[in-house]
């Protein structure tokens, strides 16, 4: 009996090349990128992914070019354990991409917001833990940068800068 | 456009792909501007998560850099950074030299207002602290232990668990604050209590017991709560073989749960029980058979796995959901499919074995040749199962072996078809029938050479041999030159084993003589020849014996011969390595081989060659140490080389220095070859020799030794020991201590030469022993029961002994054959499986050439765990008898 249930989340893009891979043992890195290689190998040709590969379950599910699995520790995990884990970070991948739910997660996609998909990933996962799956709370959890907020925000700094407005503070304060 | 920010047309897609490690690095002095940009510092955040992730590696003092820089970013008051920078530090903690510098502005964090900042700071704090720090923030641990908000509570939770391992007996302290987190109203924080707790008594049964029966009255909400509840639940009935019925009855509460998790957990907890009620079993499957139907193919997969696990144990109680898996075989899921068909096939039973295959036949078009494979396998072991079923099971692997299909399929297809006829032999003259159809249309050369072998090996042992015939001779008559020779083989075979049809054979064969390919006239000329002189023994060695050798090894082994050009001697089988190179592609497909038989099945198994232990030393094969040696003018004088051992390791090969050592026996010399690799690339080693210190330092004498001059990072090179023995005193049967020795020079980065100084230095290595299968060589004879009979009971010698804790017989038998080294005989190394007892016969000689026979029986003993052993040796030496049986001393 086990309360680490995760051996690894692995996220690789259509030729298996790894956009993301988080593995919550300590092993090298020849050996993860062995391991995620048999991982895509298997799951070539199929849209969903079950296996037992190295005595460790394996669920998958391929979103558009990109492929999320989640590997349990041993042969006792619990797959629908699995499932919730993976369903909640497809879920939560595709708020953090788009406001489109129909929309899928690209690796482009998923590149630009890579921030924000490894800081849900941390809401769900805490070294092998299953720490939350519920979707609206992870949210809460995980604040971003208001979009036009920022923009404005970013603006102001920059014309800050150019004029050098604190430096002219300093100046006529001193 | 991207959220981090604008990027030219001409550049990658994927902005992140091309960074630069070093680049990014120097972006960390953005953490230092004052005032903080949040947006810029998040861009550069998210950069180094990125390249963490892909795997570029940090130095320690990279790491420690980025780390201090990022602490500058505690100061901002931009939660969305602040969460970043918690990432950040935390992945990074564990690389970095100095993590422990955050901790006051984590205990600071720690009493944050702000929830988000409690629960990362937590997070982080369980990675860096020991048993030192603990003590003092150990407070705060048990606050946010008890917090209302879920988020700091499980942070707190699962940091503790982490921190069981660091310090046991300071979490242990803080169980009642756990207590009080179970009745926290999030579902998770329940879990993460439950986990805890649960850990914390780990050892004290009775206090595990008083939880666990006080949370089953509870009910708890959380699924993962309950699924983990269960498993405790499972531990305790496994444990302490309690009485209290409470146990069982919570789990079998769950299998009516809503959720799927717990549900599931529960029935698979049921199957796993050693101790189970029918009532039990039949709910828990009754769960699973619903899953079976799921739309969902995780449920599926679950489903299907379980009972194929409970079909091991108990096949009768998986009966009820067949009907659901046979829908299953065609699932698009490969691996459900595969688990379906194999549940099946372990429950199938005699009577409706025949309506699965049918089943599985019907859906044979609809999937693809790799998972044909897999039920070709099961339907091979179905067959040791039910051996009345061969004529179904030959019949079926037959449609497969003639429709569309690849020819690895076609290759499982014939072994599976070779193993049934060696297993079942009632199903060869039907296995004959269907193959002689087969080969009239087979597009595959090498199936029809491996065919042809087949029906010249069994046909003529068949209640009416004339039938195969026409079929062989139509080959002599349609195909390609490979085939024909084949065909022209197995029609002799026929005149051999099957004495009426002699005369006809011989019409055949002359009817061949003016085939316009040579070996097909040759071998025809030659069998005609043995048969009109009526040599029939030579007739049968040529046409039954198996070639005892790899035919690899074996041309390789000729080409020496031929290239040393010495023809004094003839050519000996015996000097022929019989070790299988794995890494030579297996025998289909070059087209070269027309022995190619069914024996061979574990070669053509090897689909992915696996690399060799000894991968520098692989082009060296055995034949051509005796060229070698001889060129070395030191051993130039030895005389002929007797005997070489295989490759013994000294050293584990991921050590600094791999060492292994190769046993060359001269008539009174023995040459030790150590073959040395230097697998650190900043230093180049000189002089590098080994030193042996003999157990017995009377039994031989030193004679020289060549070391090797410079060695390289990474290219092996051999250093020598020469002694010296007298055979008239007996083998110098002793062990070695070994030393490397070598003067180690380091290689200068700057310009990649060794430095002029260096330092001596030595490595130790493995112990080494001259054992008697060093002096005993292999030897084939064509029939070894007639010769051991043959040989009189006064030169034999017997001995009893237990091979202490060898549980199988196959164990024993590899066990036997490695340690004296001999060639196995009759095929007497393929043991039945699960077989308690076994003979072997084994064939050697010693260096004189004096031949050695040996017949080993052996049985299991009562516990299963010991193979006894009775060992007979004839040869025409006593000593020579009390030689090899000390091999086993």
């Amino acid at each position: 009996m086990d309360i680490y249930q995760i051996f690894s989340i692995i996220i690789l893009d259509n030729n298996g090349k790894r956009l993301c891979s988080l593995f919550y043992e300590p092993i090298g890195e020849p050996e993860k990128i062995k391991f995620e290689k048999e991982v895509f190998e298997k799951s070539k040709g199929s849209n969903c992914e079950l296996d037992i590969i190295q005595n460790r379950i394996i669920i998958g599910s391929k979103q558009s070019d990109v492929w999320v699995y989640v590997v349990g520790k041993s042969l006792e995990s619990n797959e629908l354990i699995l499932l919730d884990v993976l369903n909640v970070l497809i879920s939560l991948f595709k708020k953090a991409c788009t406001n489109n739910e129909t929309v899928m997660v690209t690796k482009k996609l998923f590149l630009e917001n890579f921030s924000t998909i490894k800081l849900y990933i941390d809401e769900v996962v805490a070294d092998g833990v299953v720490f939350e799956t519920d979707e609206d709370t992870i949210l809460n959890r995980v604040p971003l940068q208001d979009q036009a907020l920022n923009d404005l925000q970013t603006g102001i700094e920059l014309v800050k800068e150019k004029f050098s407005l604190s430096s002219l503070y300093s100046f006529t304060r001193s | 456009m991207g959220k981090f920010g604008k990027k030219d047309d001409d550049e990658s897609e994927f902005l992140f792909e091309n960074l630069d490690k070093g680049q990014v690095v120097q972006e960390k002095r953005a953490f230092n501007e004052s005032p903080i940009h949040p947006r810029k510092c998040s861009l550069v955040i998210s950069q180094f998560l990125y390249l963490l992730s892909r795997g570029d590696t940090f130095t320690k003092k990279e790491a420690t850099d980025i780390f201090f820089a990022a602490t500058k970013l505690f100061q901002s008051k931009d939660i969305p950074l602040r969460r970043l920078m918690y990432l950040l530090l935390k992945e990074l903690s564990s690389i970095s030299d100095d993590a422990i510098i955050v901790i006051s502005s984590l205990t600071k964090d720690m009493t944050h207002k702000i929830e988000l900042y409690r629960a990362n700071a937590i997070r982080i704090l369980c990675k860096i602290t020991d048993s030192s720090i603990l003590p003092q923030i150990e407070r705060y641990f048990k606050q946010s232990i008890v917090e209302k908000d879920p988020h700091v509570s499980s942070a707190a939770l699962v940091s503790s668990i982490h921190l069981l391992k660091v310090s046991p007996e300071i979490v242990k302290r803080w169980g009642n604050e756990v207590q009080e987190a179970i009745s926290n109203k999030s579902n998770m924080v329940q879990y993460h209590a439950l986990a805890l707790l649960h850990r914390i008594k780990q050892h004290d049964r009775l206090a595990v017991i008083k939880l666990v029966s006080n949370l089953i009255k509870n009910s708890l909400r959380s699924p993962y709560a309950q699924s983990y509840l269960i498993r405790c639940c499972v531990e305790i009935i496994e444990e302490s073989n309690t009485e209290d019925r409470i146990f069982r009855e919570y789990i079998e509460s769950c299998l009516r749960s809503k959720n799927d998790m717990v549900a599931y957990e529960a029935a698979r907890s049921i199957c796993s029980f050693k101790n189970v009620s029918a009532k039990e079993i039949n709910s828990a499957v009754g769960v699973l058979q619903n899953f079976l139907n799921s739309t969902k193919p995780t449920l599926r997969f679950a489903a299907v796995r379980t009972l194929n696990k409970l079909a091991q144990t108990n096949p009768t109680a998986v009966v009820p959901c067949n009907l659901d898996m046979e829908n299953l075989i065609t699932d698009s899921n490969r691996s459900i499919a595969t688990l379906a068909i194999t549940t099946l096939l372990k429950v199938g039973n005699e009577s409706n074995v025949e309506r699965l295959i049918k089943q599985i036949a019907n859906f044979l078009g609809d999937i693809n040749d790799e998972f044909k494979i897999v039920v070709v396998d099961a339907i091979t072991s179905l067959s040791q199962k039910f051996p009345k079923k061969h004529k179904h099971l030959i019949i079926f692997l037959n449609k497969i072996l003639r429709d569309e299909g690849s020819l690895q399929l076609k290759q499982a297809t014939l072994d599976a078809i070779l193993t049934v006829v060696n297993n079942i032999p009632e199903s060869k003259e039907i296995a004959l029938t269907e193959l002689c159809d087969y080969i009239e249309d087979c597009d595959f050369q090498d199936l029809t050479v491996q065919i042809l072998h087949l029906i010249g090996q069994e046909g003529p042992l068949t209640s009416s041999p004339a039938q195969y015939m026409r079929y062989i001779y139509n080959r002599v008559l349609l195909d390609s030159g490979i085939i024909r020779a084949a065909a022209v083989t197995s029609i002799a075979k026929f005149g051999l084993l099957y004495e009426p049809m002699r005369d006809k054979v011989i019409i055949l064969l002359q009817r061949c003589l003016l085939d316009e390919d040579d070996e097909v006239r040759d071998r025809a000329i030659l069998y005609l020849r043995l048969f009109k002189e009526d040599d029939i023994h030579y007739l049968s060695k040529i046409l039954m014996d198996d070639v005892p050798v790899p035919t690899v090894n074996m041309q390789k082994s000729l080409e020496v011969y031929l290239h040393n050009g010495d023809f004094s001697e003839p050519f000996d089988i015996a000097t022929v390595s019989t070790v299988v190179e794995t890494a030579q592609s297996p025998m289909i497909g070059d087209g070269k081989s027309p022995f190619a038989t069914g024996s061979k099945k574990s070669e053509s198994n090897v689909t992915s060659p696996k690399a060799s232990g000894s991968a520098a030393n692989d082009q060296e094969g055995p034949e051509s140490y005796g060229t070698k040696l001889s060129a070395i003018p030191q051993f130039s004088g030895y005389g002929k080389l007797l005997k070489s051992s295989e490759f013994i390791e000294l050293t584990e090969t991921e050590t600094e220095y791999v060492v292994n050592c190769v046993k060359h026996v001269f008539k009174e010399h023995i040459v030790f070859q150590f073959n040395v690799t230097n697998t650190l690339n900043e230093q180049q080693l000189d002089n590098v020799s080994v030193k042996m210190v003999p157990s017995d330092p009377k039994l031989l004498k030193y004679e020289c030794s060549i070391p090797i001059d410079a060695l390289p990072y990474g290219e092996p090179q051999p250093c020598y020991v020469a002694i010296r023995y007298n055979p008239a005193n007996g083998y110098p049967l002793c062990s070695f201590s070994n030393t490397l020795k070598f003067k180690v020079r380091e290689i200068d980065p700057s310009t990649n030469q060794p430095e002029e100084q260096g330092y001596d230095d030595q490595y130790s290595l493995e112990r080494m022993e001259i054992v008697p299968k060093d002096f005993l060589n292999r030897a084939y004879v064509g029939n070894f029961v007639e010769e051991w009979k043959a040989i009189s009971e006064d030169n034999q010698l017997v001995q009893t002994f237990s091979l202490v804790g060898v549980k199988t017989i196959d164990e024993a038998v590899k066990q036997i054959v490695k340690t004296l080294g001999m060639a196995t005989a009759e095929k007497s190394e393929v043991v039945q499986p699960k077989a308690m007892k076994h003979i072997l016969y084994l064939s050697g000689k010693s260096l004189s050439n004096q031949l050695i026979y040996v017949r080993a029986r052996m049985k299991l003993d009562q516990s299963q765990t010991n193979t006894d052993v009775e060992l007979t040796i004839k040869s025409d030496s006593e000593e020579l008898n009390e030689f090899v049986i000390s091999a086993f001393n």
